[in-house]
């Protein structure tokens, strides 16, 4: 968490203590062809908040969460975190991959415990770490296991685990659940939710890309809406449903069609 | 260990994985009444010969009713999407011993191996009175899934050969 603070004076400290954990300002992305995909885009999320970005296709959302987590830098504007400039990967964010992004020569325990590797942990700290996201994730059991014999299920829990492990204070997610069938991805979600309202991470803010409308109401706190070309937010809705959240319930249907009038 | 035994036939495990089956529980579990499976299908978009193997091994252990086309969370269901992680396990662990003969026999074999270890052959010996080749991988395949989540048995496919998993980290 250090490489984000530089000084000790009071008044920078108070200042980090009262910014949002994460403000984009007037951020903007260009390909070096000088295709313009994305921004400009200005926003705040606040520490403990769930955020869903919904767009169509091309709308640049996973670009905005490689800006976020500093996995591709911006043309303009600024990513602040916790008020300070980012510049470079933010250790403090992990990102989850649609694609589970798993090597299969190493078994479950080895890709968990891979990403504490580059953070310098011994080997004794890295598996018990790592032992105590598989467990929380359901993968306990399967630590030997290769990722050719896993479910794709079994290997988005990987790929949380291994995101987890690392104990980010954000979490960004992209499109985690649109490569699951309906049951297995319904499952990862209410595990999602569990973990994320049971506190016991370090993890209290989650930034999730999806293309669902019913997968955005069914988690987030706020949704936004992104259009494409260039990719820019268009609302920003709260969703105050209480948890857990039913979708026949009339509030989530009348939020549904509220969302849905807006995307078509 | 390999017993000369008159062969019957082994019941077939249905081939769904964990997370399918806990999905279709939460899923039922939100719908609260029974509902027609054919309907079910539709609602999630599955082919409904993809849905059958998940709610046939939720019926297998226990988790489900079904009844004339209709199907409904049975109170163990209930319990499974209630409990917490390890609750989930237990419960799934119980009714694999209880319900699936092949889980039941990897289990009874690792027990009494000297190594507490059984090659793969072995079983897929023991599955071979019953089942053709490929459908005995793929019974193999979908009781590995479970008995890991069950934390029953586990696996090692460098070696090929079932083991006991408390057993192997005390060694």
């Amino acid at each position: 968490m250090t490489s984000v603070q530089d000084t000790s004076s009071t008044a920078a400290l108070a200042a980090q203590r009262a910014a949002p954990l994460l403000e984009l300002k007037e951020i903007t992305k260009s390909f070096p062809n000088r295709i313009h995909i994305l921004g400009p885009i200005s926003l705040v999320v606040q520490e403990g908040e769930f955020v869903v970005v919904i767009g169509p296709s091309g709308a640049g959302k996973s670009t905005l969460l490689r800006t976020i987590t500093g996995l591709t830098d911006v043309t303009s504007g600024e990513v602040l975190y916790r008020g300070r400039r980012i510049l470079g990967v933010n250790p403090n964010t992990a990102l989850v991959f649609q694609s589970f992004a798993l090597f299969p020569w190493l078994n479950v325990m080895e890709n968990v415990a891979l990403g504490l590797e580059a953070r310098g942990l011994e080997k004794p700290e890295r598996y018990s770490r790592a032992r105590r996201y598989i467990d929380m994730v359901g993968l306990d059991g399967y630590e030997r296991a290769y990722p050719r014999e896993l479910s794709g299920g079994m290997k988005q829990r990987v790929g949380l685990a291994r995101a987890l492990t690392v104990e980010p204070e954000l979490l960004c997610m992209d499109e985690p659940f649109s490569g699951l069938d309906a049951l297995t991805a319904s499952n990862l979600r209410e595990q999602l939710l569990d973990i994320w309202l049971s506190k016991q991470i370090v993890t209290n803010t989650i930034i999730l890309v999806t293309h669902s409308v019913e997968e955005a109401i069914l988690l987030g706190d706020r949704v936004l809406l992104m259009a494409a070309a260039p990719g820019t937010i268009v609302a920003d809705h709260p969703i105050t449903l209480d948890r857990p959240r039913k979708r026949k319930s009339p509030q989530f249907e009348e939020k549904l069609d509220e969302l849905y009038s807006q995307i078509v | 260990m390999r017993k000369t035994k008159k062969p019957t036939a082994i019941p077939v495990l249905p081939n769904a994985r964990i997370g399918s089956i806990v999905g279709l529980l939460e899923t039922l579990n939100e719908q609260g009444t029974k509902i027609d499976i054919y309907k079910l299908s539709e609602s999630l978009r599955f082919e409904h010969n993809e849905l059958m193997p998940i709610t046939e091994a939720s019926d297998l252990l226990g988790f489900v009713k079904i009844e004339s086309g209709d199907i409904e969370l049975a109170d163990l269901g209930r319990k499974v999407v209630d409990g917490d992680e390890n609750a989930k396990k237990t419960i799934f662990r119980e009714q694999m011993l209880q319900n699936v003969v092949l889980a039941k026999r990897i289990r009874s074999e690792l027990e009494s191996a000297s190594d507490l270890r059984v090659g793969r052959e072995v079983i897929l010996e023991f599955l071979g009175s019953s089942f053709a080749p490929e459908e005995s991988e793929r019974q193999v395949r979908t009781v590995v899934d479970w008995a890991r989540y069950a934390e029953l048995f586990d696996y090692d496919p460098e070696t090929d050969q079932f083991f006991l998993p408390e057993m192997a980290e005390t060694a």
